[in-house]
């Protein structure tokens, strides 16, 4: 799964840290998620693209749709 | 937008100080108690030292299941990854280390100045500390990964 949680954050200048208090979550987390190599539960998902105000295929996309593409 | 969820409490570095400086606080009261009650000459029975044992271990199993469930998703995952590959080849690790102590060890003489429960003692420490040391090996693997 990929996602556009970097893209996001720099839009709206957060750091790391900032979008880590807003989701409830650690800042290694979030850096974790940025880097595509830990895919968050589904309610964890939902909250990244509540705090983004997104639906959340914005954020979060399949691998192989992309391709696809 | 809904409102989003804060994190409660102290932050996840903050959780994991608190949890190392009550467990190394409960240690030094152990210590300096049972230190006393030697230099008093009233070391307590079996039954008193298992029962303050359950008491001591209930009290770190509070408190690890008090930072477990403030613990978010990543952080559960490391250490639940940690423990299986870790633990795992750990305890091969210190199974390989029994199996060699009962084919070559059978006749090794007891080391001057160490008791029988010493020996059993370095034993049980042998077993465990390459499940320890896995754990952690392994835990910061996981994180090393995650980053980029």
């Amino acid at each position: 799964m990929e996602n556009h949680l970097k893209v996001l954050r720099a839009e709206r200048d957060w750091s790391q840290a900032e979008l880590a208090a807003r989701l409830g979550v650690s800042r290694q987390t979030v850096n974790a998620l940025e880097t595509g190599r830990y895919d968050p539960s589904l309610p964890l998902a939902f909250r990244i693209a509540r705090v983004f105000g997104l639906p959340i295929e914005a954020v979060f996309t399949d691998g192989a749709d992309a391709s696809s593409d | 937008m809904t409102a989003t969820p804060r994190p409660r409490g102290p932050g996840s570095a903050a959780r994991i100080g608190i949890l190392l400086i009550a467990t190394m606080a409960g240690g030094i009261a152990v210590g300096a108690i049972y230190a006393g009650l030697e230099a008093a000459g009233a070391v307590p029975g079996p039954l008193v030292a298992i029962l303050a044992l359950v008491v001591l271990f209930g009290l770190m199993i509070a408190g690890t299941l008090w930072w477990w469930r403030r613990a978010d998703e990543a952080v559960r995952e490391a250490h639940k990854w940690a423990w299986y590959w870790g633990g795992s080849v750990g305890m091969c690790v210190g199974l390989g280390a029994v199996m060699l102590a009962n084919i070559y060890g059978r006749d090794a003489p007891i080391p001057d100045g160490m008791s029988m429960a010493d020996v059993l003692s370095v034993g049980a420490m042998i077993t465990l500390a390459p499940m320890l040391i896995g754990y952690l090996v392994a835990w910061i693997a996981w994180w090393f990964a995650m980053r980029r």
